[in-house]
């Protein structure tokens, strides 16, 4: 059974690897221009991203929740009155100049990498900064919606950061974690509730998760869905709670199929 | 705690569509406040969903609950394990969640200290 401490160590070295994951891509420079728009898209916590092509170009970034929030720094094109300000969705002169950065960064590029780290500050809640899907849209590229088959799928890869386990009513626990296992106790009330007929997963609406912050257990969150009676409960790190709430229905808004 | 409490709770969030106080075990809606004006129905089925969720009885007891889907996200608080009141919150599609819980459990807290 994992104790306390195990937990809190595990959390600890999630999150080590949650800040300094790095990818390096290769492919045609309509990817590599993907890539950064699926890396800004993809980041769900706050994050400082920093994006660097072949050619030596690169662009970092406070990003959060899928979305452009402040460039800090541009390497490779003109940027001048894009970087150290919060950004605008609600300027389209604004969004269209990060737009065009961005294709003149990653135009010619073959190959890219990613690198998320803490960011230097919190974001403000208050700025709405400017979505990867905008950008997208004004770029050519292929919408969310069309790019992702499974959006639940998608949920799960982009919050691997804090996704510690995922239970199915049909295939017991699937841990993501070394050595970690849910606590028992969780366990079985995890399976008991979500088996509950008349409990809260009838709340659960189409294409909707509830996510659950359990009295006894202050550092663990579970993420519950419904698909015609086949539920399934991800656990992950109660922090994380707010962003992923908000994630989820910031893309499925967007989707016209929805779980069912 | 007053209803000028829950606008001034709702002001401090972009995107709450709505906020309201509700007593769960009696299923009675003590108090709202909203961007548009809804019909009493949609305030109750609030409170209902409010109190299957917090269900004394239920084997994963929840301090907060959220649901979130393409409508936006409806945030359910309260106070403490037992408490028989609850804060239901409406926020749109991706509306930045981050503080509701701490200011939430200040607010309803208020309520039950009467302060």
């Amino acid at each position: 059974m994992t104790t306390a401490q195990e937990l809190a160590a595990l959390l600890a070295r999630a999150a080590a690897v949650g800040v300094d994951r790095q990818g390096d891509q290769q492919g045609l420079s309509e990817d590599a221009l993907g890539l950064a728009l699926r890396a800004i898209r993809n980041t769900i916590l706050p994050r400082c991203l920093t994006i660097q092509a072949d050619t030596g170009a690169m662009i970092k970034a406070e990003v959060s929740g899928g979305t452009l929030l402040t460039v800090i720094e541009v390497q490779g094109a003109e940027s001048s009155g894009l970087t150290g300000h919060p950004l605008r969705a609600t300027d389209p002169a604004e969004v269209s100049a990060v737009a065009k950065v961005l294709e003149e960064l990653f135009g010619d590029a073959v190959e890219a990498s990613v690198r998320a780290e803490p960011p230097n500050v919190e974001p403000d809640p208050t700025q709405s900064g400017i979505a990867a899907d905008a950008l997208m849209d004004l770029l050519g590229l292929a919408p969310f919606a069309a790019a992702v088959p499974d959006p639940l799928d998608h949920f799960q890869e982009a919050a691997a950061d804090v996704l510690i386990a995922v239970h199915k009513a049909d295939g017991g626990e699937t841990p993501l974690r070394d050595s970690f296992r849910t606590p028992p106790a969780l366990h079985d009330a995890i399976v008991r509730t979500a088996s509950d007929p008349d409990g809260p997963l009838g709340e659960i609406g189409p294409g909707e998760i509830l996510f659950l912050a359990p009295c006894d257990s202050a550092d663990l969150a579970i993420g519950l869905t419904n698909d015609d009676g086949h539920w399934l409960a991800m656990v992950f790190d109660a922090d994380s709670l707010p962003e992923l709430s908000a994630y989820w229905s910031g893309i499925t808004h967007g989707i016209v199929r929805l779980l069912s | 705690m007053t209803r000028d409490d829950l606008v001034r709770f709702r002001a401090g969030f972009a995107s709450c569509e709505l906020v309201l106080l509700a007593d769960i075990s009696a299923g009675t809606v003590l108090m709202s406040d909203s961007a548009i004006r809804l019909g009493q129905e949609h305030l109750d089925a609030l409170c209902r969903t409010a109190a299957r969720l917090f269900d004394p009885a239920a084997t994963l007891p929840a301090r907060l609950a959220v649901l979130s889907g393409p409508t936006g996200c409806r945030v359910f608080l309260r106070a403490a394990g037992d408490s028989a009141e609850a804060l239901c919150c409406l926020f749109a599609p991706g509306a930045d969640l981050t503080a509701i819980d701490t200011a939430g459990l200040d607010l309803i807290r208020s309520e039950d200290t009467g302060t």
